[in-house]
C-alpha cells in the first residue's frame, strides 16, 4: 500500500547548512501492516514519517501509494498506484486527509475550543453535515474512554484525555493509516500502556499503524509487525518479529 | 445540503467559534471598525442632506445680488444704481434689500435684520425667527426692544414667529418694516444694502451680471447660481469621498497595523499549521480568513451605517452640532430630511470593507502555506 | 441549538434588512418633507434670503453666499477668518 524508493530529503539546498535529514530509504508497507520505526531523536524518523504522510515531499527518490482511498480521488497508473512525489498539492491535501491520520508528539490541539470540536475540525473541509459529524466525533471520543470530557476545554484535559482527543481527531476521517510520532513522550507508563492497548484495537480493525518511537515500551511490545531502525537518515536493521 | 455548502457553514461555524475564542480582541476590534464606519457615514448623510436641502430652500433666493465695494470691503449702494441696472436690457426689475447685523450683547448673539419688500409688516411690528423667540421667550404680541445707532432704544411688538420647521433659514432673524430698518440703523438716505435683480430670462443672468460690472466697476454680482455653488462647495461630494478615502486609508492602516501586531501571532500560525496538518487545504484555510473578514467587517459596517442613519435622521446629529455650533449662542434647530446619495452607500461600503478583506487574508496567506510538516515538530 | 452559522447568517441578514427599512424610511421621509421644504423655499425667496443660518456664530461667517473677499488676516481672498465656519466652508468657488 505504500512504497519508498530510495528516497531522501535534503533540508537547506546548496546553502552552507545544508542538511540530510534522509538519505535513500526504500521501503514497503502492506495495508493492516504495523510499523515501528525507532531510532535517536534527530535520526529523520519525523521527516520519513512526514513524507509517507504527504505532507513534504522527497528531494529525490519516489513514493507510492495504493488504496481504496487514493482510487477515487487520483488517476492511478496500471497497478492501482500512484506517484504522489510529483502530484499537484490539492491533491496532496485531498490524499493526506483521506489516507492518514497524524498523533503529534505535543498532541497539537487547538486550544480554547472543546474537545468534540478539536474532533470535528478536520472534518470540516470535506464537506460532510455537521449533525454527521458531531456524531461520529461523539462516538470516537465514547469508543476511547473520554466521552465524558466532550464539552471540556483541552487545557483543561490530562496528558492522557489530551491524547486521547489526539486520536479521535486522527481518526475522524476514517484513515486507513494511522501515523504516529513518539506517542509516548509526554506520557507516563500508566499512560503509555493505555495508547499501546488503543493501537492494538486499532490494529485489530484493520488499520495501518506506523509509529516512530524510541520508547522500549513501544517498540518492545508485541504490537509491531516490523520494526525498522533508522539511524542518521539511513535505515541500519530491518527485523521481522511474525 | 450540497457538499459544497455544507464545506462553507462548517468552515463558517468553526471560524465563529475562532472568534469568539478571542471576544475581546474581536469585541474591540468591531467596535473601532464601526465607529469609522459610523462616523464617516454620519459625516456622508450629514453633508448630502444639508446639500441637498440648501439647494431646495435657495432655489427661490434672489437671481441676482448686487453689493458694492468700497475699499475692498462691502458698502450701501446708492439707489440711483438701482434706476441704472433697471434699465439694462433682459432686467424685469430692481429691489433695494436693507439688512444688517445685530449683537445681542446681554445673549451674547448675532441676529440678523432684514427689512421686508412688501406691506406684509406694519411699522413698529416685528418677524421674528422661533430660534430667537425662544432665546429670548418671545411670543405674539410681546415687546421686543433693539438699541438704536444712537444708542437710544426702539421697542418693537412682535407680529409673527417664524415656524421652528423653518430654522435653518430663519432661526435668527428679525423682519422689519424698510422705514423701521432705517430709522434703527441710520442709513443715510438713498442707499441700500444691496440691490435684489430680477432677470426675465435666466439664460441671461450672467450677460446681465456682466453688463452691471461694467457699468459699476465698483459692483460685485452674485448670481443665484453662486449662492447654490456656495453651499455645494461647502458640502462637496468631492471633499466629502477624500475625506472619507483619506480616513479610510488612516484608519484601514490602524486596524490593519493594530491587528496584525497582536494578530497573526505565534499562536495564530501554530493553528493554521495545526489546521493543514489535519487535513485542510490552503484554499480553506483562506476561506476560514475570508469569512473571519466578513463576519468583522459586514457587521461593523452595517452597525455604523445604522447607527450613523439614526444619528443623523433621528436624532439629528448631536455630535456634530457641537462642532459646527462653535461659539454660536443661537442655532438653528434642524431635523434634517432624509436624502440619500445611494452611490455615496455603496462608496463606503467598497472602501471599508475591502480594504479590511486584504488586510485579514493576505497575511495568512503566508501562513497557511506553510508545510504541514511544521506542526508536526512541535508547532510552526 | 442553533449552528454559530445560522445564528450569524440571520443576524446579518436582519441587519441588511435594517438597512433595506431605513432606505425605504428615508425615501418615504423625504418625499413627505418635500412639500415642507418647497413652502419654505417659498418664504425664503418672499423674504429675499441668501443663506442658510447654519453659522450664527458671527456676522461675517452668517451669510458665506455673501462675504467678501478681500477682508484682512485671511489664508485665503474669500476664506471665512473664523473657527469652525472657516474649517468647513472653504472659499466660494471661481465662476
Amino acid at each position: 500500500m505504500i512504497e519508498l524508493i530510495d528516497v531522501t530529503k535534503t533540508f537547506n539546498r546548496g546553502a552552507a547548512n545544508e542538511y540530510r535529514a534522509v538519505r535513500g530509504i526504500t521501503l514497503e508497507l502492506a495495508a493492516g501492516e504495523s510499523l515501528i520505526i525507532k531510532g535517536p531523536s534527530g535520526s529523520g524518523k519525523t521527516t520519513l514519517l512526514s513524507m509517507i504522510g504527504c505532507m513534504n515531499r522527497p528531494t529525490s527518490g519516489r513514493i507510492r501509494l495504493t488504496g481504496e482511498t487514493i482510487a477515487g480521488l487520483v488517476d492511478t497508473d496500471a497497478s492501482g498506484f500512484v506517484e504522489v512525489t510529483s502530484l499537484p498539492e490539492r491533491f496532496l491535501t485531498a490524499i493526506r486527509r483521506r489516507m492518514f491520520g497524524f498523533v503529534f508528539q505535543q498532541f497539537n490541539l487547538i486550544r480554547g475550543i472543546t474537545a468534540l470540536e478539536n474532533v470535528m475540525q478536520p472534518a470540516y473541509p470535506v464537506g460532510i453535515p455537521r449533525r454527521q459529524i458531531q456524531h461520529d466525533a461523539a462516538e470516537l471520543l465514547a469508543s476511547l474512554g473520554v466521552g465524558h470530557r466532550q464539552t471540556a476545554l483541552v487545557e483543561h484535559l490530562s496528558g492522557g484525555e489530551q491524547q486521547r482527543v489526539a486520536i479521535a481527531r486522527a481518526l475522524i476521517n476514517k484513515p486507513s493509516v494511522l501515523i504516529a510520532d513518539e506517542p509516548t513522550a509526554h506520557l507516563d507508563t500508566v499512560l503509555s500502556r493505555e495508547f499501546m492497548e488503543i493501537a492494538a484495537q486499532l490494529k485489530k480493525m484493520g488499520t495501518t499503524l506506523i509509529i516512530a518511537s524510541h520508547d522500549p515500551l513501544v517498540y518492545e511490545s508485541d504490537l509491531a509487525d516490523r520494526t525498522i531502525v533508522v539511524r542518521d537518515g539511513v535505515l541500519v536493521t530491518t527485523d521481522t518479529e511474525l | 445540503m450540497t457538499p459544497a455548502l455544507d464545506r462553507q457553514r462548517n468552515i463558517l461555524d468553526f471560524t465563529l467559534s475562532s472568534l469568539l475564542r478571542r471576544r475581546g480582541k474581536l469585541l474591540s476590534l468591531v467596535f473601532i471598525y464601526s465607529t469609522v464606519v459610523f462616523v464617516l457615514a454620519s459625516i456622508m448623510f450629514f453633508t448630502h442632506a444639508l446639500r441637498r436641502e440648501a439647494q431646495i430652500l435657495l432655489a427661490d433666493a434672489p437671481e441676482l445680488v448686487v453689493q458694492r465695494m468700497v475699499g475692498g470691503r462691502h458698502d450701501p449702494i446708492p439707489l440711483e444704481y438701482a434706476v441704472a441696472i433697471s434699465e439694462i436690457r433682459g432686467v424685469s426689475g430692481v429691489q433695494p434689500r436693507f439688512w444688517g447685523y445685530y449683537y445681542d450683547a446681554d445673549l451674547g448673539a448675532n441676529y440678523t435684520l432684514q427689512a421686508v419688500s412688501d406691506n406684509s409688516l406694519q411699522t413698529g411690528n416685528i418677524a421674528i425667527g422661533a430660534g430667537l423667540a425662544q432665546l429670548r421667550g418671545l411670543g405674539n404680541g410681546d415687546a421686543f426692544s433693539l438699541w438704536g445707532s444712537d444708542g437710544q432704544p426702539r421697542t418693537f411688538t412682535v407680529s409673527r414667529v417664524f415656524s421652528p420647521a423653518s430654522d435653518l433659514l430663519t432661526t435668527d432673524l428679525i423682519m422689519t418694516t424698510e422705514g423701521d430698518l432705517r430709522e434703527l440703523f441710520n442709513f443715510s438716505k438713498g442707499t441700500a444694502t444691496d440691490l435684489s435683480v430680477a432677470v426675465r430670462n435666466p439664460r441671461e443672468v450672467q450677460t446681465v451680471a456682466e453688463r452691471i460690472v461694467e457699468l459699476f466697476p465698483d459692483c460685485r454680482p452674485i448670481t443665484r447660481e453662486d449662492i447654490q455653488r456656495t453651499y455645494t462647495a461647502v458640502f462637496d461630494w468631492r471633499s466629502g469621498i477624500l475625506l472619507v478615502t483619506a480616513s479610510m486609508a488612516i484608519w484601514a492602516f490602524v486596524i490593519f497595523s493594530w491587528d496584525r501586531a497582536s494578530g497573526i501571532s505565534a499562536s495564530e500560525r501554530q493553528e493554521i499549521g495545526i489546521l493543514k496538518s489535519t487535513g485542510w487545504a490552503t484554499e480553506d484555510i483562506l476561506l476560514l480568513k475570508l469569512w473571519e473578514g466578513i463576519i468583522v467587517s459586514l457587521t461593523s459596517f452595517l452597525l455604523g451605517l445604522i447607527g450613523a442613519y439614526i444619528h443623523i435622521f433621528f436624532f439629528s446629529a448631536p455630535l456634530f452640532t457641537s462642532v459646527l455650533k462653535g461659539w454660536a449662542t443661537l442655532y438653528p434647530s434642524f431635523r434634517l430630511t432624509p436624502f440619500i446619495d445611494y452611490y455615496q452607500v455603496a462608496i463606503l461600503f467598497v472602501l471599508s470593507v475591502f480594504p479590511f478583506l486584504l488586510a485579514t487574508i493576505v497575511p495568512s496567506w503566508r501562513a497557511a502555506i506553510i508545510d504541514p510538516d511544521n506542526a508536526m515538530r512541535g508547532g510552526a | 441549538m442553533f449552528r454559530p452559522s445560522t445564528i450569524f447568517m440571520s443576524l446579518l441578514f436582519s441587519g441588511i434588512c435594517i438597512v433595506c427599512f431605513l432606505f425605504v424610511h428615508a425615501q418615504m421621509r423625504s418625499a413627505a418633507d418635500l412639500p415642507l421644504l418647497k413652502k419654505h423655499a417659498r418664504l425664503a425667496g418672499q423674504l429675499g434670503l441668501t443663506d442658510l443660518a447654519l453659522c450664527t456664530e458671527a456676522r461675517y461667517t452668517r451669510h458665506p453666499s455673501q462675504s467678501d473677499r478681500h477682508s484682512a488676516f485671511q489664508e485665503h481672498p474669500g476664506a471665512l477668518e473664523h473657527f469652525p465656519t472657516g474649517a468647513f466652508i472653504p472659499p466660494p468657488g471661481k465662476k
